[in-house]
């Protein structure tokens, strides 16, 4: 009881200062005026009374309010401060909010990326995707595609596993028209929603039925972001119809905000898995086909069982079904079960330019705090003499450490709040810098972000503020109380020296890292493709599929298109192929006469086309060895490799005239005679770092299953002049054909690009703020130094000192700063090779170019900052000088 | 107790919140009066300087034992009256009781050896 009262009179004491001040003077005032009249002399009562400020401050630390007006008067002392020098307090804001922003941007990437699981999935951490476990040094992909059999046995697995379902992606057309679109769908299995938790904002979820594998049904489960953009948000969106590929969908659910699946790209809509034989590929063979292996599995782990417990126990049952059902082998021999985050430690090269762009954001950080304790302590030094007077009328250290920090956390607050609005707009900018294939929808920055920058604020706030104090209250000579500049040049130079020194070399590294990304991305750049990527269109054909249609109508339909195509005018050449590309690739097992088979943990999956006999002339491909397809060559007994491929198969032979066998069809002979070799090519991927294995069989040998990944590729000078041309003519082969798209190949690679691209510039762009950051740095402390070594230089002038020399003196100390700061910077490139693996592409941390590049960039940019005060210096006049004291 | 920069020991300063608080027991009572109060029951031993005074009073209202008000004195003048609380009659029980032992103690140790006998 006593407490609660106690309480509310410290709580009034705390909130109404004021009111309680004014009833202490009333107070006072009453005892005076008593007091008055008992001893007849009211100078006396005063006397006797004593100090009233005094008393005051002690009825008021009795209270247990002492505490808050010291933090009260440490804030209007900072804020004092603050408004005294507004052009060193906008510098240091500025500088300061520049490197929280940088620290807080990376943050709500790494941890939206790879530390949080996708959006929207309840109880992530019982959620797991089957994938492969890593062996070796090589980088393991994450997700491992299965069979749908394989999706079957799983889905057996009852006693590990509440709820299995798998997935597998693609696009299709909607409104087939001159307002077509590609939109990016997901086929699921049953209970794909049920499994991750996933309550659907308004609707139902798929039924078993509509999930089964044969069934037909026509629904769409839609995004959260489709819903709003394209069905207006309207709460009756459920019942209405959507075109895919001219066939009726009816909308039965609208998933939740934010969820875009198992993986952080944009998904539109959600399709049930039987949709996928009417709307890709045509055909129902993946139900059986064991080697058709693009579904991920997700299951939810059953309560009680631990993911190392389940993994072990999986993978033996699921090794054992393929040797009982004769697929066991080397191929798969390890199973994971991957947490739905990418996790820290994540080998993907997205996610590696990620984090070393969080080590150097933070980096960029450690530079803008030096260079305001920099800042902070020249401003110290210009009030010595204030500072001298309160320690010496006797304020404790703690006392004066406080104010110094209050000052520099008000000023970090303040850049807190500036970096947290900058956050909020540039994390969607660096989110499209570094996710091409979109990144999730909008990610949800919220109160983690706030709470980091906070942090960050405070912490840089208090590393900022503590050392100017520290070197401030060693500065307790007369002189400083005189406030003359004796002596003051000494004080604090070791540690100007030194933040000097960390700023330059951090600069350093920064810029080196920037400049092997940019030089790494020209390397990438000028690889050739391959194919002459600027003169090429490529024109998908997807086909209708009706009931009396059959492989040789289409064939007819594709090459009337050709025909068709090389009569446009500006049309160069014109081939068909299977395969889209840059899009997706079929790969097949592929073994020799004498029973090898291609490493495919080595090298990787070899990937087949089925091109007509002009497509090398078309596309540009060269035939480095041998010869093309001709026109004659119709079966699967030829084929056209390319070098990788043939120096992986027969490293030591000549690959003309060599066998091997493509395990696609049971049709196909044993043997696949090379009759041609050409240059690599970077159909699939442009960016990769290891090259791709590819060969080349003719068209007319393509298995009947493979549907309408047809493709015609058109070779003409200027393809976006002639793409509208182009379409025209296509589209008016055949009435009633579907929507022909014709693209570009330059735009079918822009989005791989982009990231890089971009990155580039962000790259750049943190190199730049560094060095300017620095060069400001330096540009204040010479100021600085300058003034306070005036009287030194005025005497130096009068004892007949040229300019030159005096000059010379001020860059000096920069100078030597820098030259410090290379060495180090250097080395810690050289050094750190290991973590920027992902920027060296071909090429090593010890590459000599970009460093000595990189150290004349900071030299010269240490003789531009120190060229004004130098300048100043030498203009100083003597006598003004020497006069001063 | 003359006033000191702050109180010197917790004897001292735990003494006088009881003296305050036996002073008010029976009324309220405005600050000067209180002091007041002590010099005249003490026959002029005991003077309370303002120093020591209002601090000790704060000190008692933030623990709940006294609360403060606005009141007016007998000549029509407003002052502030300080008043016992419930939790200030049983502290003030407990103080006078452990002052008491502690007196005792005192008087044992500071009797002539010859008595101890």
């Amino acid at each position: 009881m006593s407490f609660v009262d106690g309480l509310r009179y410290r709580l009034q004491v705390w909130c109404r200062p004021d009111k309680h001040r004014a009833a202490i003077d009333a107070e006072t005032e009453f005892h005076l005026s008593l007091d008055t009249m008992q001893l007849g002399d009211g100078t006396a009562a005063r006397r006797r009374f004593g100090n009233r400020t005094a008393q005051r401050m002690l009825r008021r630390e009795a209270s247990g309010a002492g505490p808050a007006d010291r933090l009260a008067q440490d804030a209007r002392f900072a804020w004092r401060q603050l408004v005294r020098e507004p052009a060193l307090t906008l510098t240091v804001i500025v500088t300061l909010a520049l490197g929280i922003a940088a620290s807080t941007t990376m943050f709500a990437i790494i941890d939206q990326v790879l530390i949080r699981p996708p959006a929207g999935i309840a109880d992530a951490r019982r959620v797991v995707q089957v994938g492969k476990a890593p062996d070796g040094p090589q980088a393991a992909m994450r997700g491992y595609s299965v069979s749908y059999a394989s999706y079957l046995q799983f889905r057996e697995m009852r006693d590990l596993f509440s709820g299995v379902t798998a997935e597998t992606q693609g696009r299709v057309t909607i409104n087939p028209g001159p307002d077509a679109v590609r939109a990016r769908v997901t086929f699921v299995a049953e209970d794909y929603f049920g499994t991750l938790g996933v309550r659907l904002a308004l609707g139902r979820t798929f039924t078993t039925e509509e999930t089964a594998p044969r069934s037909d049904a026509r629904t769409v489960i839609v995004s959260w972001n489709w819903w709003r953009t394209r069905l207006g948000g309207a709460p009756n969106a459920v019942g209405r119809t959507i075109n895919i590929r001219n066939a009726r969908f009816t909308v039965i659910g609208v998933a939740p905000r934010h969820f875009t699946g198992t993986v952080l790209a944009d998904n539109d809509l959600w399709l049930p898995l039987g949709a996928r034989s009417f709307l890709s590929f045509a055909n129902d063979r993946w139900i059986d086909d064991r080697g058709s292996s693009f579904f991920r599995v997700t299951m939810r782990l059953r309560p009680g069982v631990e993911a190392e417990r389940a993994t072990a126990i999986a993978a033996v049952r699921w090794s054992a079904w393929r040797v009982r059902s004769g697929k066991g082998g080397t191929k798969g021999s390890g199973l994971a079960l991957n947490a739905l985050a990418p996790g820290l430690g994540s080998a993907e090269p997205e996610h590696r330019v990620a984090r070393l762009l969080a080590a150097l954001s933070i980096a960029l950080l450690l530079i803008a705090c030096a260079n305001v304790i920099n800042l902070l302590l020249a401003r110290s030094l210009a009030r010595r003499r204030e500072i001298a007077i309160r320690v010496a009328l006797g304020i404790s250290r703690g006392r004066l450490l406080r104010l110094f920090v209050a000052d520099a956390l008000l000023l970090a607050l303040f850049a807190g709040a500036a970096a947290l609005a900058f956050t909020a707009v540039v994390v969607p900018l660096a989110r499209a810098v570094l996710f091409a294939g979109g990144s999730g929808g909008e990610w949800n920055v919220g109160w983690r972000l706030a709470l980091f920058t906070a942090i960050v604020a405070v912490g840089a706030g208090v590393v900022v503020g503590t050392l100017p104090a520290i070197v401030a209250l060693r500065d307790t000579s007369i002189a400083a109380l005189q406030g003359s500049g004796r002596g003051a040049g000494q004080r604090g130079r070791r540690t100007r020296f030194t933040l000097l020194v960390v700023q330059g070399s951090l600069s350093v590294a920064l810029l080196a890292c920037c400049g092997l990304f940019v030089q790494s991305l020209s390397r990438i750049n000028a690889k050739p493709v391959g194919f002459d990527l600027d003169h090429l269109l490529s024109v998908p054909m997807e086909q209708e599929r009706t009931s009396d249609s059959t492989d040789a109508s289409e064939r007819m339909l594709a090459e009337a298109m050709r025909r068709r195509a090389l009569a446009t005018p500006g049309v160069e050449a014109a081939a068909l192929s299977y395969g889209e590309p840059f899009e997706g690739a079929i790969g097949f097992k592929l073994t020799l006469p004498n029973g090898d088979s291609l490493d495919e943990e080595k090298h990787g999956t070899a990937f087949v086309y089925w091109v007509s006999p002009d497509y090398f002339a078309t596309t540009g491909l060269v035939i480095r060895r041998g010869r093309p397809l001709s026109a004659d060559d119709r079966g699967a007994d030829v084929a056209v490799v390319d070098a990788g491929l043939a120096a992986a198969l027969w490293p030591h032979a000549d690959p003309i005239g060599q066998c091997f066998h493509v395990d696609a069809e049971t049709s196909y002979p044993t043997c696949t005679r090379v009759v041609g070799v050409t240059d690599d090519a970077r159909q699939r991927q442009l960016i990769v770092s290891r090259p791709q294995l590819q060969f080349y069989l003719p068209l007319t040998a393509a298995p009947r299953y493979l549907g309408d990944i047809l493709v015609l590729t058109v070779r003409a000078r200027n393809p976006i002049r002639i793409a509208a041309t182009l379409h025209r003519a296509l589209q008016d082969v055949r009435p009633g054909l579907p929507w022909i798209a014709v693209t570009p190949f330059t735009e079918l690679v822009a989005p791989e690009l982009r990231p890089w691209r971009l990155g580039a510039r962000v790259f750049a762009t943190f190199g730049g703020l560094a060095l300017l950051i620095a060069m400001a740095g330096i540009f204040s402390v010479l100021r600085h130094t300058t003034l306070q070594r005036r009287r030194e230089l005025g005497v130096r002038r009068a004892l007949g000192a040229q300019s030159g020399s005096i000059a010379r003196l001020v860059v000096r100390e920069a100078l030597a700063a820098a030259l410090v700061a290379s060495l180090l910077g250097s080395i810690a490139v050289v050094v750190s090779g290991r973590w920027l693996g992902v920027l060296l592409f071909e090429a090593s941390p010890g590459d000599g170019a970009v460093l000595i590049a990189v150290n004349l960039i900071l030299l010269t940019g240490c003789v531009v900052a120190s060229a004004v005060p130098a300048w100043r210096a030498t203009r100083a006049d003597p006598m003004l000088a020497l006069r001063e004291e | 107790m003359a006033a000191a920069e702050r109180p010197r020991d917790t004897l001292l300063r735990g003494t006088l919140d009881m003296l305050i608080l036996r002073t008010i027991e029976r009324q309220p009572l405005h600050g000067y009066a209180i002091a007041q109060q002590i010099e005249r029951l003490s026959q002029e031993v005991l003077a309370v300087e303002q120093g020591s005074l209002y601090p000790a009073l704060e000190r008692l209202q933030a623990r709940g034992w006294v609360t403060g008000k606005a009141g007016t004195t007998p000549t029509g003048r407003q002052a502030r009256y300080y008043t016992i609380s419930r939790a200030g009659r049983k502290q003030l029980g407990e103080q006078i009781s452990s002052f008491d032992r502690v007196l005792e103690a005192i008087q044992r140790v500071m009797r002539p050896a010859a008595d101890t006998d």
